[in-house]
């Protein structure tokens, strides 16, 4: 009897202690513009701060990246909803909150944030206008280099003059006129140049990564277009074939010397690209790890998978393998794309990154996301639609090292200023000059 | 005073006359039931797995029905992760070293005794490693991954504690030799994540162990 007693007592005690566990909170997804999920911050300045900062806890792919950088999240909660409740108090008041004074509160929230891909749009409940506020934007502004790097475009003009070049060949479906011709160029429209310098050096130099638009073969991006915007989309794809063709000749007649691609305030854009400007390079039928993603895989703030090789094809029409330098010349206006090409060729034994450190923004990106979520990220809220709309990388970018740099950039292996008042006065242009030396003599 | 004193002098005597010492070893499978809320990731999945435990035993018998027992194992506390809408397959491997304190309350015949254990346990997470597929949704290429899991100091609880149960034969084959099978179940209450957040989003281990061992008496 004892005995049954005691394990009597012994087995009422372990069922009251396997209660002891925590329950979770409710935590929402915040893709799609949900009624429930957005009601608040349809209401209030506090329930649009509410939102953002729990959304970004659930889906920013950054926080342990921030964390070296000492931002603490929930201090942040603590910090701002206090600021936002005072404006909802002073509308209630019948007080005017300008346009200015909420940027200025969420340039605040949102500048510790080292995503630079990421731009956060609320709308101001005083005057119903939409506020933009972009983390990268703000830190670009206090680079040294921003003055001399912003608005600059390539221009070999000195050099053509000088007779250093030849098979000069340049097309845009980005000017004005083209535009007002066939508006989807505001989306999908470039500019490139292409030439041999110094008769061994195959130069390409553009303005974003849409290559794929005009040289895949697969899709029509341009259906029903008229006969002059393709044939405006044609000189895009002579000049980058121009290019192409020149490197080949050149590699299987030795006269090769080098490559260089000029990413000088190229702004990004497409992934596929990578096969029409590195990829054309490598050897045919491979590919080039050229770094690492990382996705979230769940709603905890630390909450990641593992790092996963991010690797890009070759182009797969017949192409020479280059084994003679290749050189990316990158300013602190090189953005996304056109960094993943100066990481790329970091990798390449023979290839270096000439210029001044880009603009830091790594992270992928898809076009739209509030319709692809298989990584249950890529955008908060959608826009034009919802009072909050953030749009959001779905994963974050590591280098060959295991690094990020987001929010800093890739740093040259030759690191050299660009003379602006040179280039003014006489058009020669010292960070393409430092590539050309660098081919020439390997130093 | 001096009464009570004798009594209870003559108590632990009795006692001690009945007690007895034992130390054994312990193989068997551990099947763990991740408890974890997946919120929204609504084709997430999270599987249970099998796992090995193995460790040493020692027992002190302090009358024939009632002893204390603790051991030092080595357990895994597996579990499975997979998406129903693409190909993402991954088994996670966490090794536990763990030091379990219980009640044994045992009963029936000399050679024949079925028992049962009460009590709670100690645990401390040496290392995860995952292994299966996954894939890159930006260049969208599935990869397989066999690597460890860095752990966070921020993030990760390595300290874990919970509480036990279990159920068990034992059969005294020789005069100083018993074999035992048990079923127990370890209840964690410590999650695996520390409170690191404002938001709270614990996950815990359920872990159901098979074992067979075998044990000396003194």
């Amino acid at each position: 009897m004892k005995h049954k007693l005691f394990l009597l007592g012994a087995l009422l005690l372990l069922l009251t202690v396997t209660s002891c566990r925590q329950e979770s909170d409710a935590l929402y997804s915040y893709g799609q513009n949900d009624v429930l999920r957005f009601q608040e911050a349809n209401e209030s300045y506090a329930g649009e701060f509410k939102l953002f900062w729990h959304a970004m806890n659930q889906n920013y792919g950054l926080w342990d990246y921030e964390r070296e950088f000492g931002l603490d999240w929930d201090a942040v909660y603590d910090a701002f909803l206090p600021r936002f409740e005072a404006l909802d108090q002073r509308l209630e008041n019948g007080e005017e909150i300008t346009d200015e004074e909420y940027q200025s509160l969420l340039e605040d929230l949102v500048r510790p944030l080292h995503d630079s891909h990421m731009i956060a749009i609320f709308k101001n409940h005083a005057t119903g206008n939409d506020i933009t506020a972009d983390p990268c934007a703000l830190r670009i502004y206090d680079r040294e280099d921003f003055s001399v790097a912003a608005g600059f475009n390539p221009d070999l003009s000195y050099y053509r003059n000088e007779g250093r070049l030849s098979r000069y060949q340049s097309a845009s479906t980005i000017t004005a006129s083209a535009i007002e011709m066939y508006p989807d160029y505001a989306e999908k429209g470039m500019a490139l140049s292409s030439c041999v310098i110094d008769d061994g050096v195959a130069y390409l130099e553009f303005s974003e990564f849409h290559l794929y638009f005009y040289l895949n073969k697969d899709e029509d991006f341009f259906p029903s277009a008229p006969q002059s915007v393709l044939a405006l989309n044609q000189t895009v794809v002579d000049t980058w074939n121009n290019w192409f063709s020149m490197i080949q000749e050149m590699k299987k007649n030795g006269t090769l010397k080098g490559v260089i691609i000029d990413l000088r305030g190229n702004t990004g854009g497409l992934v596929p690209d990578f096969r029409y400007v590195i990829g054309a390079l490598i050897p045919q039928d491979s590919s080039l790890q050229i770094g690492y993603h990382r996705e979230k895989n769940g709603v905890g703030r630390y909450d990641y998978g593992p790092l996963l090789p991010d690797v890009r094809p070759s182009l797969s029409d017949p192409h020479e393998t280059i084994t003679e330098p290749i050189v990316v010349l990158t300013n602190c206006l090189s953005e996304s794309m056109s960094e993943v090409t100066a990481m790329s060729a970091k990798t390449l034994s023979n290839g270096r990154v000439v210029g001044k450190r880009s603009f830091g923004a790594l992270g992928g990106l898809i076009d739209e996301p509030e319709s692809y979520s298989y990584t249950y990220a890529g955008c908060i809220g959608e826009k034009d639609k919802t009072p909050v709309y953030v749009y959001l990388p779905i994963c974050a970018s590591f280098s060959m090292d295991k690094k990020s740099y987001e929010g800093v950039g890739v740093e040259p292996d030759i690191e050299v200023d660009f003379d602006k008042d040179l280039f003014t006065a006489t058009g020669r242009d010292t960070q393409l000059e430092r590539a050309l030396q660098y081919i020439e003599t390997g130093d | 005073m001096k009464k009570i004193l004798i009594l209870a002098l003559t108590a632990f005597a009795t006692l001690q006359a009945s007690a007895q010492w034992r130390i054994g070893v312990n193989v068997g499978g551990m099947y763990n039931h991740y408890v974890i809320d997946k919120h929204y990731f609504d084709d997430y999945q999270y599987k249970d797995r099998w796992g090995v435990g193995f460790g040493l035993m020692g027992q002190y018998d302090i009358l024939d029905w009632l002893g204390v027992r603790a051991e030092l194992d080595y357990v895994q506390k597996n579990h499975q992760q997979m998406r129903t809408l693409e190909e993402t397959d991954c088994r996670i491997t966490n090794s536990y070293l763990q030091l379990p304190v219980m009640a044994s309350f045992s009963f029936g015949g000399t050679k024949l005794r079925g028992f049962c254990h009460v009590g709670a346990y100690g645990g401390y997470w040496l290392n995860s490693r995952i292994k299966g597929v996954a894939i890159n949704h930006l260049i969208i290429e599935s990869y397989d991954i066999d690597e460890d899991i860095p752990f966070d100091s921020e993030r990760d609880q390595r300290w874990d504690f919970g509480f036990l149960g279990g159920l068990g034969m034992e059969y005294r084959f020789a005069s100083h030799w018993a074999a035992q099978v048990e079923m127990r179940y370890y209840h964690s209450v410590v999650s695996t994540q520390k409170d690191y957040m404002r938001v709270k989003d614990p996950k815990y281990n359920s872990t159901l162990a098979l074992q067979a061992g075998v044990c000396y008496f003194f």
